[in-house]
């Protein structure tokens, strides 16, 4: 009985904790494992009046997002800090960012890469090894009802260590 | 942590005691009347009437979920006798509006309530039936995900739609109701009914009643946009809102915790016999 009894508290103790703390359980799936995302593809999508896409450029892997459970300066707001080590022709350099994630939204900010990263993304993908993260324009409407004219995509992977 | 450290300490006392702990689980439907919500999805219908096929529904639809509540009760094996049973768990309801336009997109409002409850019965019965008077206290975590879906299936929390964000609200609530429970030995079937009231702060003047997104995701998206200020907080009267936003926020037209109605829950009681 007292077997039982066990289960059930720990049943309900689980019920809890998941019912509460959510955003650091979400900003948790991408820090732990060392935090390391590599970037499996970047792509921008643009879109004609009726929803069609017209061009869909694909940059394959630009590097890797390495992200940290430590605050960053906004850490008030939930921000943490990371790194995004940039891949080009000349090596690879490091650029720091803070983020915020509550597993529908990630927010990037303060990269310096060539290659922009900063932004308010929505979460298309979250799981455990495989993120994609999107940005949509309305081509500056901001409307009630405006359709999507732009997509751009960070499709992340765990990295393999 | 502190709801954590609260049960163990709960159900260790119970045992000391000697009293007969008690697991259930259960499913709960709320059929709630949200007057803020109402409000705005029936703004948005008309301000917006042009462009929608399918509008708004006039309130949030009944709200359904589950409920895990541990605790412990006192009563006699003989049906005949005093019953008092405490509990305290978890209930987690939800429900969603989604008004579709004509272009083929839609606006989708999806309302999360956790509820953390502590339930207190009182009645008469046993082992095998009981009816009891009960008060609940609810200590009410709500999120609203408020979303554009566009052509393609595609959801967007983002910035280039004022209205998109998470927006969240705390309030204590009360209840008082019934329940009716029937079984056999350690296990009954219970059918609990409440209405659902604000003890406390009618008025919903403090600001942790207001759903509010001030995550941070918006104050950025904001000078990322260069457009208009997103919304911090989730405008009731939709039409003020559109004319003047800043007036909007500063005559306090937003939406906070004002539900109620009758909160209805058919459970599973397990009961764990008393120490010999």
């Amino acid at each position: 009985m007292k077997n039982i009894f066990n289960c059930l508290l720990f049943l309900s103790c689980a019920v809890i904790i998941m019912s509460c703390e959510k955003e650091d359980r979400h900003a948790k799936k991408l820090y732990r494992h060392e935090g390391r995302w590599t970037i499996d593809y970047a792509s921008i999508q643009l879109f004609d009046s009726t929803g069609v896409i017209m061009s869909d450029s694909i940059l394959p892997s630009v590097g890797e997002l390495v992200m940290f459970q430590s605050g960053s300066l906004n850490a008030l707001y939930g921000y943490r800090q990371a790194v995004f080590l940039f891949t080009d022709t000349a090596g690879t350099h490091a650029f720091p960012f803070e983020y915020v994630f509550d597993g529908k939204r990630i927010t990037i900010k303060y990269c310096d890469a060539p290659f922009e990263i900063d932004g308010t993304y929505s979460s298309a993908i979250d799981k455990v090894n495989e993120q994609q993260w999107e940005i949509y324009g309305t081509n500056g409407n901001t409307s009630a009802i405006s359709s999507m004219t732009s997509k751009f995509i960070l499709h992340l992977k765990r990295s393999k260590n | 942590m502190k709801k954590i450290i609260s049960l163990i300490l709960l159900v260790s006392i119970c045992f000391e005691l000697n009293a007969q702990v008690n697991f259930s689980i259960g499913k709960t439907i709320y059929p709630l009347h949200a007057p803020g919500f109402a409000t705005f999805f029936n703004s948005y219908n008309a301000e917006l009437a042009s462009s929608i096929k399918t509008p708004f529904k006039a309130d949030f639809p009944s709200a359904n979920g589950w409920s895990i509540k541990g605790g412990y009760l006192i009563m006699r094996d003989d049906d005949a006798g005093f019953y008092y049973n405490t509990t305290s768990g978890v209930n987690l309801l939800r429900t969603k509006n989604e008004a579709f336009f004509a272009n083929g997109e839609s606006r989708k409002t999806v309302l999360h309530m956790n509820e953390w409850i502590t339930d207190v019965s009182l009645g008469v019965g046993g082992n095998n039936f009981h009816i009891a008077v009960n008060g609940t206290i609810q200590l009410r975590f709500n999120k609203v995900f408020c979303s554009y879906v566009y052509h393609d299936g595609t959801e967007s929390f983002g910035p280039e739609k004022n209205l998109n964000g998470i927006f969240s609200a705390n309030r204590l609530m009360g209840g008082y109701g019934g329940e009716v429970g029937f079984g056999i030995k350690y296990v009954q079937v219970v059918f609990k009914a409440a209405k659902i009231y604000k003890p406390f702060n009618k008025d919903g003047s403090t600001y942790l009643n207001y759903y509010s997104d001030l995550a941070g995701y918006k104050a950025d998206a904001a000078l990322l946009v260069n457009s208009s200020w997103p919304t911090e907080y989730l405008p009731a009267d939709y039409h003020q809102f559109v004319a003047d936003q800043l007036t909007s926020e500063s005559n306090n037209n937003l939406i906070y915790i004002n539900d109620y109605g009758w909160q209805f829950g058919l459970s599973l009681m397990f009961i764990i016999p008393k120490k010999d």
